[in-house]
């Protein structure tokens, strides 16, 4: 059985036809939004993070109906190639982009993490991108250029 | 895990009952749906009754207690704020952010597996459980699965659990081997105290066990005592030589028995500094 559902996607509202047993990562993708990425599909890794109503949900253990009627952001939502969002630019010029895999998923979860906490200290940020893994193990820069955007943020630096 | 072939979203709570009758054994009740992934054996298609539209995300409190509604999320315990509310501590370090956003307390305390923390906080603390056909104590709720003694029609309303004011404590310790990894050992501890003195205490144990259980005889032998570091060193054990754990990790069950004394001692004295307004 396909059923309809709707949800808002980046801003925009969208229709999918999808099987009930279909997870919201397999939608996304399938529909060409490949940014978010398939990794462990068990809830483990953190590379198919999305923002369900603002907050980073695993989109590999989401049932897609799950999504009907809700928000959903991925990372095609979050900058651009030209004007990167401030977690994207700082990740580049910190130099904590190594194979890439797990950015889009850390980009959201910083993403929210700023939203709840403008300052978050170094335990926040560990708490908040805990469901994140890197398998380049590039944890020390990821984590200092957040906390750079934290230090930035308490000085009032745009 | 099994096969969704069908949902709906009932928009009551008295349409949700009227579908779980329905739908029988072909419906499955989802709020946050993590648990699902786990029940690999499953294979049967069932219709998905999303009850995670009906107003039970809220936390509220009265004098003395705090009323949970069972569809808030692990995140909702974390980010909720109010004097007596200790269990933002409890929830900032179970599993990941994204599973504790997906994750309903509900769900998390009506089908256990052996990793959840929040069954043995909510036993130790003698937490109240209201169902939409009972209210039951922690006591009764844990005797069993609790999922298996729901009704047909049944559905988890809220969670009341007292707050913790002046004199009263609560310690909280699990063994994990990563931050983000499963609870392999889990020991919570309510307590009150008369200045230094335990006039009541309440202690559960999970993690290596997968429905939580209290260690009653270590309460008896506490209440009544004043508390000192060494007091839990003095402490007979011997109830949990006859409880069948489930080491994890590669632990031998001598260890896990070894890493139980060790973690209640370390629970009851964060419960100590908890009511003695000592940080953590």
């Amino acid at each position: 059985m396909v059923k309809n559902i709707s949800f808002l996607l980046n801003g925009i509202s969208k229709n999918f036809n999808v099987d009930p047993n279909e997870k919201l990562l397999d939608v996304l993708r399938k529909n060409g939004y490949k940014g978010t990425k398939y990794g462990c599909g068990e809830g483990e890794c953190g590379t198919c993070t999305v923002l369900l109503n603002g907050k980073p949900v695993y989109a590999c253990l989401l049932y897609a109906f799950q999504a009907d009627g809700q928000k959903i952001e991925t990372i095609e939502g979050i900058g651009t190639f030209e004007n990167p969002d401030k977690i994207q630019k700082t990740l580049v010029d910190e130099g904590a982009v190594q194979c890439g895999y797990c950015i889009p998923g850390m980009v959201l979860s910083a993403k929210a993490m700023f939203e709840e906490k403008q300052t978050p200290n170094e335990e926040d940020i560990k708490m908040h991108m805990d469901g994140n893994l890197c398998r380049c193990t590039g944890y020390v820069k990821i984590l200092s250029a957040l906390q750079k955007i934290s230090d930035e943020n308490k000085k009032g630096v745009n | 895990m099994m096969k969704i072939t069908n949902f709906v979203f009932p928009k009551t709570l008295e349409e949700a009952q009227k579908m779980l009758l329905e739908y029988g054994d072909r419906g499955a009740l989802i709020s946050g749906g993590t648990s699902l992934t786990y029940l690999k054996e499953q294979k049967t298609e069932k219709t998905a009754i999303n009850i995670s539209r009906l107003p039970l995300r809220e936390i509220t409190q009265n004098n003395n207690e705090f009323h949970i509604g069972s569809l808030n999320v692990i995140s909702d315990l974390r980010t909720y704020s109010a004097t007596g509310w200790e269990l933002s501590k409890v929830a900032k370090i179970v599993s990941t952010e994204q599973i504790r956003n997906m994750t309903t307390i509900g769900g998390n305390v009506s089908k256990l597996f052996y990793w959840s923390e929040f069954p043995v906080v909510f036993l130790s603390l003698g937490a109240k459980f209201k169902t939409t056909s009972k209210n039951v104590d922690a006591d009764e709720f844990f005797k069993s699965q609790p999922f298996l003694s729901y009704a047909a029609d049944e559905i988890l309303l809220s969670i009341t659990v007292p707050k913790i004011t002046k004199g009263t404590g609560l310690g909280f310790c699990k063994d994990v081997r990563t931050t983000a990894g499963l609870s392999t050992l889990t020991v919570s501890s309510y307590i009150k105290l008369d200045g230094d003195k335990i006039t009541f205490v309440r202690i559960a144990l999970g993690g290596c066990l997968t429905i939580p259980v209290r260690l009653k005889n270590v309460e008896k032998q506490l209440i009544g005592k004043s508390y000192n570091e060494s007091l839990c060193d003095s402490v007979s054990f011997d109830e949990i030589e006859s409880l069948k754990l489930l080491p994890k990790e590669g632990m031998s069950e001598d260890y896990c028995r070894h890493l139980v004394k060790v973690n209640v001692k370390d629970s009851v004295s964060k419960a100590v500094k908890n009511a003695k307004g000592e940080s953590i």
